[in-house]
This record gives C-alpha cells, sequence and structure tokens, in this order.
C-alpha cells in the first residue's frame, strides 16, 4: 500500500512538472517579453521609454538569458510563491490570484458536493426502479443536461431570474455585502448566492454521473452476491446500500478526479458569465490582455488542483478497494 | 440433428438471428433503438439547413434591415385584426417609432399593415456552393421584411445567421474530427505497433492531456494566435486546437485493438486456419474495429461543437466576421442584452439539439457495436 | 399435516415474462422434503432447478413470476405453516425466513462474497441479523464456524478478504454463512460445478458431514448424477421445467424408467469402466430454447422411443411404480 502511495506521488510530481513547462511555454508564447510589453504600456500611457532602460529591465529580471535557465528561475520563484508581477494590475501575480482563489476553491468544493450528493442518489434510484417514470424522467434531464454548454445555462438561469423574480443572480454577495469584511451575515449572504454557480457548474457532471452509477450499478444488481445477501435474510434496503451500492463507489471514485478537472475545466467562463468575484474573470481578463505572468500563475493553479483531487481520488479508491490495496503486497 | 422426423418449430426471428452478418446484426440493433434513429434525422436536417443555407435563409448573414434594430422575431399569422382567416400566413408591418422617454427611434408592431408570406422570392444574389449564382429564396415577405428569429443590434437577421452558424459549427466538428481520426490513428497506430518504450511514451502524453483542465488549456492556447491572423487562419488553427485534447480516445482505443491483433483468440485462431495478416486485418479486425472508431468519432463530436461555441462566446475562438453558434452567442454575453434581447438565446437551442442529437446517435450506435449487448 | 414435513411445494408454475409474452419455465412441479432429508433435483442446464430453488426463497429475479401452485414451509420454531408464494418478497416474514431458516449456497463462490468486505463482516452480518448477540460474539461464532468448515487458522482468516481465499475455501466460508442460523433447509445450487474435482469431493463429505451434526434437510441442484448418488436419499429428474421421474437413489441408478434418466446415467463416465470398453453415451441432439415451441412431452425430439402423434401431443400422467419411485413417460402406460 505504501508503494502504490508512493508511485501515485511520483506519478502526481511528475505532471506537475510537465504542466509546469506547459504553463512557462503559455507564458513564452506570445510575441515579445515583459519588458516589451511593459514598455508599450508605459508608452501608451504617454511615457518616453529608452531603449537602454527596457534592456535594463530585460537584464533585471534575467529575460535576456537562455530558456532553461529563465524557466529554472521562473519555477525558482514558483516555488518560493512568487509568480511575477501583473502587467495590469501592476502588483505581484500571487497576491491578486490570492484574493480570489478561496472563492474559486469554494466554489469547485461546493459543486463536488452538488454533483456526487445529487447524482449518488438519483443515480441508485433509476437503477433499482429501471424503467420507471422517474428513471426515464431523470435520463431526459440528463440528456439536455449534457447537451447544455454551462454557460447557456448560466444565462437562462440569469434570464429567467431577472425575468420572474426581478433580481440578477449575478455574482457572490449582494450590494451591500460586496465590499464588507467577512462576517457570519456575509458568508450566509454568499451561500445564498452560491448554489446559482453550483448547479450551472456541475449539471453536466451530474448527469454523467446519474449515468455511470445507474449503469455500474444495474450490472452490479445482476451479480451472484447480491442474490447471496439476498438469501442471508437481510432487508432490501440494506443489503443494497452495504453490497452493491458499495461496489459501484469504485467506479465513482476512480473518475472523481476526472469530474474535478470538469468543474475546474467549466469554472472560468461561468465565473465569467455570472460576473463571480473568483479567479475566472481574472483568467479570462489575463489571456485577452496578454497579461502573461498572471497567465501562466492561473493554468498552474488550476493544474495543480486538478492533480491534487485526482491524486485524492486515487488515494481514496485504494482505501476502499482491498483489491487494490493488496496488489502490490502478495 | 436430429432424426425422429420430427421438426421443432423454432421462432421466425431467432432463425433470422442465427444467419445474420455482423452488419446486419448491428443495423437491427441501431434500428431498435429508436432515439438514435430520431438523433440521425436531426443530423440530416442540420446537414440539410447546413448545405442549402443561402438557399433557405430569406437574407444574407450580413445584410442590415436598418430600420429594423434589436428587432424581436415576428410571428407568423393566420387571422388577422379584422378577423379575416388568410390562407398564406402573413407578419404584421414594422414601423420606427420614437419612444416618449428616451426620445430613441425603437421598432413597433403596425397591425394596419400585413406582410404575406411568399415562397421562392427573389432576393439578394448569392452563390451556392460558390458555383451557382442564384437569387432566389426559400421565402421572404411581400411588401417589406420578415425576421423570424429577429435581429440583433446592428438589423441582421438571425435565422438567416443561425442558417450559416450551423454550417460554420457542424464544419468545425467535421474538420476536428478529421483532425482527431489523423492524430489518434497515427499516435495510436505508433504505440500498439511499434510497443516497448514509443508505446510507454505515448500513453504518459494521454494520461497527461488527459489529466490537465481541458478548457483554460484550449483558452489560453487560443489567446496566443496572433490577432492579425484572418478569420479562416484562426478558423483552422481552432479546430486543430479543439482536436489536440481530444484525439486520446481514439488513440487508445486503436493501440488497444492493435494489441489484441497479437492475443486475441479469434485472431490466433485465424491465423492458425492459414489467414494471411491482411486478411485478418481486413476480415476480423476491421469490422471491429471500424465500428468503434465510428462509435469514438461520434461520441467526440458534439465536443468538438461545445469547445468551439464556450471559446467563441469567450471572444477567444472564432470572431466576427466569421458566423458561427458561439459568435452569435458572444453577443448575448451580458444580462442588459438578453434581457432587451432574449431571442439572442435562440443559437443556444441550436447548440443544444444538435449535442442531444450526436450523444443519442453515439450511444445507439455504441450499443450497437457491442457484440454482447442484447 | 404428517410431523416431520419440512417443505411441500404443489403444483407450482413460474412463467418469463419477455416483452409481454409469458413463457413458461416451471410447469406443474410438486414435490416434498421432511426434515433431515437430503433431495437432489436433476437436470441440464435450462431445465428450470435453480429457478425452482430460488422460489423457495423468493429470490427470484423480476422477470419471472410465480403464476400458480403452493409452496408450504412448515416453521420449526412456531409451528407455523408459511406459504412462501403467498408472502410480500419484501416483507418482514420472508425476511425472518431467509438466512434464519433456509439457508443457500451458490455455484459461484468465486462472486457469492462481496470483494470489500472480509469473509468475517460478511458471516457476522447474518448472524447478528438473525441473533441478538454482540459483536465480540458474533466474531467468536464465525471463528467456529470456520472452522467448523475445515478452515485453516479461522482466527486470521476471519479478517481475510474473499480474494485472499481459494475457490474451495471461498465455498467452505459460504457454506459457513449459510449454515450460521443454523436453517432446518440448506439450498445448495450447483455447489461443486465451479470446484477442481478434488475439491468437489472434499465439499460434498463436509455437508454430508454438516447434515448429519446439525441435522438440516438439504436440497441439492445439480447437473452430475455422480455427485447425487454420493448425498442424496431421494432424486428428481427434471427436464424443461417438468419433473420427469422420481425415486430413491437406488431405483433412479439400478431401474431408470424414463428414457431421460437412463440416457444421463449412461453419459456419466466411469473409471471402471475402461478396461469394459464401454463407450460413453452423450444425448442426442441438444436441450430446446425455451422459446420453442414444444407440445406434449418436451424430451421427444431427443427420444429414441419417441410415438408419434403421442408424446408430441399431450404430456404424459403420473405413473407410480412403487411407493416412492414414479414416472412421467407413456411407456409406462
Amino acid at each position: 500500500m505504501v508503494q502504490i502511495l508512493i508511485r501515485r506521488t511520483g506519478y502526481a510530481l511528475a505532471t506537475l512538472f510537465f504542466v509546469s513547462i506547459i504553463c512557462f511555454i503559455i507564458i513564452q508564447l506570445p510575441p515579445g517579453d515583459y519588458a516589451d510589453a511593459y514598455a508599450a504600456k508605459r508608452h501608451a500611457g504617454g511615457e518616453i521609454i529608452r531603449a537602454e532602460e527596457v534592456e535594463a529591465i530585460r537584464h533585471q529580471l534575467g529575460l535576456d538569458r537562455p530558456m532553461y535557465i529563465q524557466y529554472l528561475n521562473w519555477m525558482w520563484g514558483v516555488v518560493r510563491g512568487e509568480l511575477g508581477m501583473s502587467l495590469e494590475y501592476k502588483r505581484p501575480v500571487s497576491e491578486v490570484i490570492a484574493e480570489r482563489l478561496p472563492l474559486t476553491l469554494i466554489l469547485a468544493f461546493s459543486t463536488m458536493v452538488f454533483i456526487y450528493s445529487v447524482a449518488l442518489s438519483i443515480g441508485i434510484l433509476s437503477a433499482v426502479r429501471q424503467y420507471s417514470a422517474a428513471d426515464h424522467f431523470f435520463t431526459v434531464i440528463g440528456y439536455i443536461g449534457l447537451a447544455t454548454p454551462n454557460f447557456l445555462l448560466a444565462l437562462l438561469l440569469m434570464y429567467a431570474s431577472h425575468k420572474w423574480f426581478g433580481q440578477s443572480v449575478g455574482g457572490l454577495f449582494s450590494p451591500q455585502f460586496q465590499d464588507a469584511p467577512w462576517s457570519w451575515a456575509r458568508l450566509m449572504d454568499m451561500l445564498s448566492h452560491l448554489w446559482v454557480p453550483v448547479v450551472v457548474l456541475g449539471t453536466a457532471g451530474t448527469a454523467f454521473q446519474i449515468r455511470t452509477m445507474r449503469a455500474v450499478l444495474l450490472d452490479e444488481l445482476n451479480k451472484m452476491y447480491v442474490i447471496a445477501a439476498r438469501s442471508t435474510g437481510l432487508s432490501e434496503f440494506r443489503m443494497l446500500m452495504k453490497y452493491p451500492v458499495r461496489i459501484a463507489l469504485n467506479p465513482i471514485v476512480s473518475t472523481l478526479g476526472w469530474e474535478l478537472t470538469r468543474v475546474i475545466s467549466g469554472a472560468p467562463i461561468v465565473g465569467v458569465v455570472l460576473s463571480l468575484p473568483d479567479t475566472g474573470p481574472l483568467f479570462l481578463k489575463s489571456l485577452l490582455d496578454q497579461d502573461t505572468y498572471l497567465a501562466g500563475a492561473m493554468i498552474l493553479i488550476y493544474c495543480t488542483l486538478v492533480i491534487a483531487g485526482t491524486f485524492i481520488s486515487d488515494v481514496l479508491l485504494i482505501i476502499l478497494d482491498p483489491r487494490i490495496r493488496y496488489e502490490r503486497l502478495t | 440433428m436430429v432424426n425422429t422426423g420430427v421438426k421443432v418449430k423454432r421462432n421466425k426471428h431467432v432463425r433470422r438471428l442465427d444467419i445474420a452478418t455482423a452488419r446486419q446484426l448491428m443495423w437491427w440493433k441501431f434500428k431498435r433503438h429508436r432515439m438514435a434513429l430520431l438523433g440521425i434525422s436531426v443530423i440530416l436536417f442540420f446537414l440539410l439547413l447546413a448545405i442549402f443555407a443561402e438557399f433557405l435563409s430569406p437574407y444574407a448573414p450580413y445584410e442590415r434591415t436598418a430600420i429594423y434594430t434589436s428587432g424581436s422575431p415576428m410571428g407568423l399569422n393566420f387571422i388577422d385584426t379584422d378577423r379575416k382567416l388568410h390562407i398564406c400566413p402573413f407578419v404584421y408591418g414594422r414601423v420606427s417609432k420614437r419612444d416618449p422617454v428616451t426620445l430613441r427611434l425603437k421598432p413597433a408592431i403596425d397591425t394596419s399593415q400585413c406582410w404575406p408570406l411568399r415562397f421562392f422570392v427573389k432576393g439578394s444574389s448569392y452563390k451556392l456552393w460558390g458555383i451557382f449564382k442564384l437569387n432566389i429564396h426559400l421565402f421572404g415577405a411581400k411588401g417589406g421584411f420578415i425576421h423570424i428569429f429577429g435581429t440583433d443590434k446592428l438589423g441582421r437577421d438571425l435565422f438567416s445567421r443561425c442558417l450559416y452558424a450551423t454550417r460554420t459549427s457542424l464544419s468545425v466538428g467535421v474538420i476536428g474530427i478529421i483532425f482527431t481520426f489523423f492524430i489518434g490513428i497515427v499516435m495510436g497506430g505508433i504505440a500498439g505497433y511499434i510497443g516497448g518504450m514509443v508505446d510507454n511514451i505515448i500513453m504518459r502524453i494521454i494520461e497527461f492531456i488527459r489529466s490537465i483542465p481541458t478548457l483554460p488549456l484550449w483558452l489560453s492556447l487560443a489567446a496566443a494566435l496572433p490577432r492579425e491572423w484572418s478569420a479562416l487562419k484562426v478558423y483552422f488553427a481552432i479546430t486543430l486546437i479543439l482536436s489536440l485534447v481530444s484525439w486520446t480516445n481514439l488513440a487508445r482505443r486503436v493501440r488497444s485493438k492493435l494489441l489484441a491483433l497479437r492475443e486475441e483468440d479469434f485472431v490466433i485462431s485465424a491465423r492458425l486456419a492459414g489467414c494471411k495478416t491482411a486478411r485478418i486485418i481486413r476480415r476480423h479486425l476491421l469490422p471491429s474495429f471500424l465500428s468503434y472508431i465510428i462509435v469514438d468519432l461520434t461520441i467526440s463530436f458534439p465536443w468538438m461543437i461545445l469547445g468551439e461555441t464556450s471559446l467563441s462566446f469567450l471572444g477567444l475562438g472564432l470572431r466576427e466576421p466569421a458566423v458561427s453558434w458561439g459568435v452569435l452567442l458572444f453577443s448575448a454575453q451580458n444580462i442588459l442584452s438578453i434581457v432587451h434581447m432574449p431571442w439572442l438565446l435562440i443559437p443556444g437551442i441550436f447548440v443544444i439539439v444538435s449535442v442531444i442529437a450526436f450523444n443519442f446517435v453515439g450511444d445507439g450506435l455504441r450499443d450497437a457495436a457491442d457484440p454482447y449487448s442484447k | 399435516m404428517p410431523k416431520d414435513m419440512l417443505l411441500e411445494i404443489k403444483d407450482l408454475e413460474i412463467s418469463l415474462l419477455v416483452e409481454s409474452h409469458m413463457v413458461n419455465i416451471i410447469d406443474n412441479v410438486s414435490f416434498d422434503l421432511k426434515f433431515g432429508e437430503v433431495i437432489a433435483i436433476v437436470g441440464e442446464s435450462g431445465c428450470g432447478k435453480t429457478v425452482t430453488s430460488q422460489a423457495i426463497a423468493r429470490l427470484l429475479p423480476r422477470e419471472l413470476k410465480i403464476l400458480s401452485g403452493k409452496i408450504l414451509f412448515y416453521s420449526k420454531i412456531d409451528e407455523r405453516v408459511l406459504d412462501v408464494c403467498k408472502l410480500d418478497p419484501k416483507g418482514k416474514t420472508i425476511h425472518y425466513i431467509r438466512g434464519d431458516q433456509i439457508g443457500m449456497i451458490f455455484q459461484e463462490p468465486m462472486s457469492s462474497f462481496s470483494p470489500v468486505y472480509t469473509i468475517g463482516n460478511q458471516i457476522c452480518e447474518v448472524i447478528r441479523l438473525h441473533q441478538k448477540v454482540s459483536k465480540k460474539k458474533a466474531r467468536n461464532i464465525s471463528i467456529e464456524l470456520l472452522d467448523t468448515v475445515g478452515i485453516p487458522n479461522p482466527v486470521a482468516a476471519v479478517d481475510q478478504y474473499p480474494h485472499e481465499f481459494s475457490g474451495g475455501m471461498r465455498q467452505r466460508a459460504m457454506i459457513a454463512r449459510a449454515i450460521s442460523c443454523n436453517p432446518s433447509l440448506l439450498i445448495a445450487d450447483e455447489p461443486t460445478t465451479a470446484l477442481d474435482v478434488t475439491i468437489q469431493a472434499q465439499i460434498l463429505v463436509l455437508l454430508q458431514e454438516l447434515q448429519k451434526e446439525f441435522g438440516m434437510a438439504i436440497i441439492f441442484i445439480t447437473h452430475d448424477l455422480g455427485v447425487v448418488a454420493q448425498i442424496s436419499h431421494r432424486v428428481f429428474i427434471m427436464y424443461m421445467g417438468k419433473i420427469v421421474e422420481e425415486g430413491s437413489v437406488h431405483d433412479i441408478f439400478h431401474n431408470p424408467k424414463h428414457p431421460y434418466t437412463e440416457n444421463l446415467i449412461h453419459a456419466i463416465p466411469k473409471l471402471g469402466n475402461l478396461r469394459e470398453r464401454r463407450r460413453l453415451v452423450p444425448i442426442r441432439g441438444n436441450v430446446p430454447s425455451i422459446f420453442d415451441e414444444l407440445h406434449g412431452c418436451a424430451f421427444h425430439p431427443r427420444c429414441k422411443f419417441f410415438m408419434p402423434d403421442k408424446c408430441d401431443v399431450h404430456f404424459p400422467k403420473c405413473k407410480h411404480l412403487t411407493s416412492n419411485h414414479s414416472v412421467w413417460c407413456y411407456l409406462y402406460e
């Protein structure tokens, strides 16, 4: 078991390494470097900047050194939590991100909780009552949920709430709490707004996981051990929960990391549409402005979240499934 | 066989099942999947819309009706205000009125005018498929204009633009699928054929791509495209970016099937029976192989459409003057425009319906291709 | 009501629902079972023996419906007579009977345990379900049971997972779970089919010993007549959902009457026969599909004594040859 854990950790670190290279490439992709962009920015502001000055900045930041040195410099910064300067905000990237990252984390976490709590219960219901009215209903909902891009769902929700409730669902805070310091009331206010992005972000995943749960559980229900467990006199509900559902959880847990990938992946676009004060709009803006250090750092953070999630789901699976746990020991 | 002279009556259906070829079996199974047939019909319908977009749309995509900007959808009517029944449906006329508060010109319904619907009318000229120079459109309104989905801020007909967008978006899917197909076959082929170290590296790459969030990756790649590129260049770049992520499924499938070439019992028995490799591939592997490839491609098609739509919606994919579903939705980005012009969301219906249709077909094909399903 | 009666099945009919069609799987099956008796139901795969056994515990899959008939269970504890067919399959009574009064073991020991819990967990569960004992007590009982069924080092085995057990060990554990509440009836559905021949013999011996020790009745379901000869008192031969012959082991082996029984016996390989060069005689033809429309005796297409216009018209009536040897065949009318 320890061996497997070590191996998974190795995988995660290797993936992280490649991700960092990709991020670095993305930072380097746009023509020109930070010094040029900085100069252009100042120039647009009406200042006159001499070529030597640009050169000086370049030298100071090490941008005239070979690529791999630049990468190592950048990585060294990342390790120490220094992610470079944001062109747009004229502040360290880490500071800009730190303001908004907690909300992204809360959003991602709540969405995952939403997806799995809804999908598991409905999936079990659909499998146990196969071909019932409820099963058909959720199948239809599932197809629509999978087919609707989440930004469109966000737009529709916004339109509907404006039309019927006359209120905007954008943002995460009511106006009076917008800039207020954290308090119990502000937290409650945020939670009352949170469900919209959570539903928007989670619908496709929920639809997918319902289908998975239903299919896996239907498979498991035909297995011998179900009849064997029934033959011991267990009540149907207890039998269901202890035996087939418990095993059907394994494939569900193994898709946890993948589902998190999708949630993180969809978060920026939903954040933009619903104008949430999380990292989404920040990320998009950085891309549009070619604010390279900020964009690179954002991608790095998104990927790190996903890798961490995958790692956790792997570990969970090892804990859940004794067959994997003993794989390497015997 | 039994030689007692008694014939066992067997169900006709059972006998047909015994002698059917693999392809027939697949077709029967697919036909039973009613949703898949529905999906196929919807896709064919969309294809027709895309192919004959110029003819079916009453206007060119950039043609503006200056007096009807931000106009709402014009409903077809049969009965007018005098309770008179019209055989041919009509739309009420529209006039520009000055809003008494804001003093801005706003379109308003004028029930005194009826513009009847006419078929095969002459309108702006176009070149169908770049060959036939025509100016006939399927329908139009006599005496005025007709915008059944309404117009955008510039007064361009949303219905016509939806048809042209269907063409773009579906073609992004098709071309993306072609890219996916090639990358997938080549990478999977190399991995499965050479094996060993190369196989290992390719599999790691696939795992890596699958473990990073796609949309941020798409976004950042798309953002790195030079702004001065032409619409066509951007179009191909975007499709390429989309397929850069989606080839992994197919590559895995191809690889595993190639590995099966060495291990599967039926392949070994075919080889023992003296089949040449070419025959084994053609007769035994291709049928099982091909259907899986088709299934995989069908399943990844909706992802292409959703990807393009999302990118364009954020302004990082296709851009004006290109017309795609995502580009059309781009103008519905903020709450104000949706509240005032909810019809701008109509292209979203196209997206949802097409993706559902493709998912239905994908499910039907997957069930049909699975020899073990009933 | 006879005093030592345990189970009585009367005119049981079970149908399969396929797309609004009904196909009879079990047709007019009747038999009875006394306390401590071992009977065997023998037939080729698909003849309905498993369905019959599952009907007794109301474990039929959803597509299978009991159309008519009675399954009377004479409860040993409160002296009640229960018609299992009339019970709610999700009700309290049937849950009480299952596990406590009727234990079951199955064909595939590999998949009869859930892979994610320890063997001990899955045995304790049954004990605690039917008896009010503490966790620790249940665990001790489990260890004792594992010891009884011959699992070496039961103290360690109780905390092991099913995949750490071999097939034979798992079947032993399965038996331990089935007898954990000392049931009056044990239904063994092809318990040895998936095992190696040497293990098969061990399991049969074990079952025999347990039967003597605990005095429970066993319904043995198998397609292997060799297994039957070793363990059972009475034998029922089933073909296509009907019982075609019943009798004592001696009757069936030395005086088989139905052509199908005869064929089955000739199909058993015997070691001693190698010298005599007696060849095995396979039964010609295949088991027909349940969807085939067969009239009369279902065996007639494969029968060498087939009588046209008789065998393929109506199913023969029961012919009692002796007090407990009966056959359903026109040859004896």
